[in-house]
């Protein structure tokens, strides 16, 4: 049992890549311990792409050994760059969705190609078996070039949405990522629970 | 003395179907979890799946501060446009959001993330960046002309919103919050509701 004072947010997962094609998702268990948890991803992807591209969550149904991929996902989101601003959503949706993150130069990408998206926010109820699990999340893509090496404009983006599964379970594990592009050498994903 | 920053005080969980209130003892900073519903043995709104958590401070010099001087904004999605919505004149402050569980399905939760400051001597600033209401009902309400919870189209009411509001009525420091859940022909929380509450050492 938690007693007053202790911490409020405990680190229970960190992944990163260790070169440009290591890996394309991000695929942790949650950690039952915890209602919540509060993560923060740092990423690029490996390619060259102009337009930032969303990374696809999918959740773990209960230790059942595969990506739920049923059409469960209520997704929510709102973005805006320069002087535009939009919002957008849908839902019954085979996949979910966090803010997009920028494309790197394909094949010799890293962070010190001046770009970086970030990733912040909840997963919430994910342990709790009779309820759904929800995502709130604020995120940003950054290119300082504003292009791609094929001369690509690129936008400095900034988003804030939601991502529901709407299954009552417990979200055992989950993906952050595409099976299309792996993410940058230096991408990371932490989790912390949040104690109650 | 260094410590832990950001530590865990207290988590209220709603056990029963006649709870429409809880008051936390405020720290000088702190961050507040909160995953609410409203019960779905109220009569509900079936033009609503939410209903607000209204938030009010007290202080033992001012009591309950009643006037209206709280302000609360918030920029919102709740369809395919941005908009914005300003309070100034209630004294049941706008601080979060909790769904229905008449009018959608009783697993999905409205989930508020609050961080706040207590100021010395004077009033209370919260902020949530992390707001939504969930449905997945994938149905039409009555009188509505689209499903609930897609929310690219309107008017049904599944929304994410970021916004923060300040109180300038106290004379002293406040020592509570009294977080209140009422309105859209709802009176209780659902069981199972939350607010887990952390207080930020500031030195």
């Amino acid at each position: 049992m938690p007693l007053v004072g202790d911490s409020a947010l405990i680190h229970y997962g960190g992944f990163e890549t260790t070169s440009d094609t290591h890996f394309g998702a991000f695929t942790p268990d949650l950690d039952d311990s915890y209602k919540h948890t509060h993560f923060v991803m740092r990423a690029a992807w490996n390619g060259n792409v102009s337009a930032p591209g969303s990374p696809n969550i999918y959740f773990e149904n209960n230790d059942a050994g595969s990506w739920d991929s049923s059409a469960s996902y209520n997704r929510g989101i709102a973005w805006g760059y320069g002087g535009n601003r939009y919002a957008y959503g849908d839902n019954r949706q085979t996949y979910g969705l966090l803010g997009p993150i920028p494309f790197s130069t394909g094949g010799t990408a890293s962070f010190t190609d001046e770009v970086v998206g970030w990733t912040e926010g909840t997963i919430w109820n994910h342990s709790v078996s009779d309820a759904a699990t929800t995502i709130t999340f604020r995120s940003g893509a950054h290119n300082t070039a504003s292009t791609t090496p094929s001369g690509a404009t690129t936008y400095n983006y900034f988003y804030w949405g939601w991502c529901n599964y709407r299954v009552a379970t417990k979200a055992t594990s989950i993906h952050i990522g595409t099976g299309s592009y792996n993410f940058v050498e230096g991408s990371r994903l932490d989790l912390w629970g949040v104690r109650s | 003395m260094a410590s832990d920053g950001l530590t865990w005080k207290e988590s209220f969980v709603v056990t029963n179907d006649t709870t429409y209130t809880h008051n936390l003892a405020l720290g000088s900073a702190g961050v507040i979890y909160l995953s609410c519903a409203g019960n779905d043995g109220d009569t509900g709104n079936v033009q609503y799946e939410y209903g607000w958590i209204y938030g009010r401070v007290y202080n033992a010099t001012d009591g309950w501060v009643t006037s209206s001087t709280y302000d609360f904004n918030q920029l919102y999605a709740a369809s395919s446009y941005l908009t914005s919505y300003t309070s100034m004149t209630t004294y049941w402050a706008y601080m979060a959001i909790a769904n229905s569980h008449v009018t959608t399905d009783d697993h999905q939760w409205g989930v508020t993330k609050i961080e706040y400051r207590n100021m010395p001597d004077c009033g209370f600033v919260w902020w949530h960046d992390e707001f939504a209401t969930a449905n997945d009902t994938n149905t039409t309400g009555t009188g509505l002309s689209n499903v609930y919870g897609d929310l690219d189209t309107y008017p049904p009411y599944s929304w994410i919103g970021r916004g923060g509001g300040s109180e300038e009525g106290s004379t002293v420091t406040a020592t509570y919050l009294s977080l209140t859940f009422t309105g859209n022909s709802h009176s209780y929380y659902a069981p199972g509701s939350r607010i887990d509450h952390y207080v930020m050492d500031v030195g």
